[in-house]
């Protein structure tokens, strides 16, 4: 089956999500362009993760399809990339062993391997750090390593899994423009999952806002800024109205009064 | 500041002056204790060195060490090798698991000098009889640290090898077998240290040789020269296998975090 080539890349149809006699997931459908990044926010615990784990294959949902590329997702497919919460480097690999691993285990000739490393290595600016071990780098630089390591099997489809939550406030603010530049420059169908609103503006084309207990889809919102985006897109006027509008949602719960209305499309600069 | 400077010399001297110290202290103590008592019971630590010379020179220690650590490294070899596999099989098939575990914890638990006399009946004397002793002293250390090694694999990194597609085989090879590495080798220091005790204890009640049947001979004839000397080879023994243990574990544990 072939796809048009703007077709929706991921596909969430309904999914829903038991553990035992708990929902954690209910209903949850959204989709997501090849070039696209769909941030999800939401608070802790109303399934983001579980969401992102359904996405690549990590766990099957109970309810509901997830399909990539028109194929239903059943267990890890070819082409996605994961960037871990907590980083999930092999503590006993190097940095270049790290990037390595999708490419070695997939039996990528040694010689490819070697050459795309040391690309990926100075794309995310870990030159000289090649024989380091995570546990000798600060929490940016195993960020760092961890997202080229899912770069490295250039992935059709990137989940990360509030990749930049434990990192300091500078350090975050400057991977967020990094890892913007980078999708810009090698696009890839994107889910960016976040706590933090400021972040799921700055970095989603579209924003999906999960509420609790069973998570499921508040709205969809339309961010509006063009890319590529830079450090001045957080000053304009458009982010500020789509924080607005999504702190109401979060923070003040569904049917307040005094809740500004959605924004539209078109109101972007 | 030049002040400073010989307290620094000292500071850095001081824990081999400790060490020489009490080395000097034991020494001659050794010496004290063997001058003022009865020659049967302990004779001083020159007349200990000169017995040690007389069987080396005779060919007894060379003979009985050689027999000793043959009989300890075949033991130790196969438990290693047992141990991890059993350590790993267990922690990734629960089924396997659930099945065996009972018998590795009864087994365990069991003081292993008591098996000896029921092991003699079972096969007998020689060589491999040992071996079984060593093996069954070496063999649970190293299986119970790979096993609680392997299953305290995080599961988010058991996720990262997942969502890379990696297969079975190539999960064991990057993940499983490297993680549980630095767990397998604090087993193994274990295991050095018991398969020495297993070793003597099966010369005691399997003698052929060796080390330990040498001390059963040395005391049947009132020789405590002799008996002092082997208890001498066998604590140097024991202390540089600790020191070979402590430092095969840090070499495999170079990848944790240390601070
Ligand atoms: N493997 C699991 N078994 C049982 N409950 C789980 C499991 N994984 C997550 N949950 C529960 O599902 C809910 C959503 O968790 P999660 O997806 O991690 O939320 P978030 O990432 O948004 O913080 C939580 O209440 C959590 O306790
Ligand atoms: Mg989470």
């Amino acid at each position: 089956m072939t796809q048009p080539a703007d077709a929706p890349l991921i596909r969430v149809e309904k999914v829903t999500k038991k553990y035992g006699p708990r929902t954690v997931l209910s209903g949850v459908s959204f989709d997501v362009g090849p070039h696209e990044i769909v941030s999800v926010v939401g608070p802790s615990g109303c399934g983001k993760t579980t969401l992102l784990r359904c996405v690549a294959g990590l766990t099957e949902p109970s309810g509901g399809t997830v399909s990539i590329g028109g194929q239903t997702v059943t267990k890890p497919p070819e082409g996605v990339g994961v960037v871990f919460q907590h980083f999930g480097l092999f503590p006993w690999k190097t940095v270049s062993g790290n990037v390595a691993y999708g490419l070695t285990v997939r039996g990528t000739p040694r010689a490819a391997v070697t050459a795309r490393v040391r690309d990926l290595i100075a794309m995310v600016g870990l030159e000289g750090f090649e024989r380091s071990y995570p546990h000798q780098l600060s929490g940016g630089m195993q960020q760092r390593a961890g997202l080229a390591r899912a770069l490295a099997i250039e992935p059709r489809v990137l989940v990360m899994d509030e990749p930049f939550a434990s990192l300091d406030a500078q350090t975050r603010d400057l991977l967020q423009l990094e890892m913007l530049r980078i999708l810009d420059q090698r696009p890839a169908a994107t889910l960016f999952v976040t706590h933090s609103i400021d972040e799921a503006v700055l970095m989603g084309d579209r924003i999906v806002v999960l509420t609790g207990h069973p998570g499921s889809v508040h709205d969809v919102v339309d961010v509006g800024i063009p890319r590529p985006r830079g450090r001045e897109a957080a000053d304009s006027d458009r982010f500020r109205i789509v924080r607005d509008y999504l702190w109401t949602v979060v923070m003040k719960g569904q049917g307040n009064d005094n809740s500004p209305g959605k924004p539209s499309e078109g109101t972007a600069d | 500041m030049t002040a400073r400077r010989p307290l620094t010399a000292l500071r850095s001297w001081r824990p081999f002056l400790g060490y020489a110290a009490g080395l000097v202290a034991g020494v001659a103590a050794w010496q004290l204790i063997g001058l003022n008592s009865a020659s049967f019971v302990f004779v001083p630590l020159t007349t200990t060195l000169s017995s040690l010379g007389r069987l080396i020179s005779g060919g007894t220690m060379p003979g009985a060490l050689a027999s000793s650590f043959s009989v300890y490294a075949a033991g130790e070899a196969l438990a290693i090798v047992a141990g991890a596999a059993v350590g790993l099989l267990l922690a990734r098939r629960p089924l396997l698991r659930t099945a065996f575990e009972p018998y590795l914890t009864a087994l365990y638990a069991i003081p292993m000098v008591a098996l000896i006399p029921f092991l003699l009946a079972l096969v007998g004397l020689g060589f491999w009889p040992k071996v079984i002793v060593v093996w069954l002293f070496a063999f649970f250390p190293v299986e119970f640290s790979t096993q609680r090694g392997a299953q305290s694999i995080s599961p988010e990194l058991l996720d990262v090898a997942r969502s890379y597609r990696t297969s079975e085989r190539q999960t064991w090879r990057h993940v499983v077998i490297p993680y549980t590495l630095p767990y397998l080798m604090t087993g193994v220091r274990q295991a050095l240290a018991r398969g020495l005790v297993g070793m003597i204890a099966a010369e005691f009640f399997l003698s052929a040789g060796g080390l330990g049947s040498l001390l059963i001979t040395q005391s049947e004839q009132f020789d405590t020269g002799g008996m002092l000397a082997t208890t001498l080879v066998i604590t140097l023994a024991g202390v540089i296998l600790m020191a070979a243990g402590r430092a095969v574990e840090r070499r495999f544990a170079r990848w944790r975090v240390t601070s």
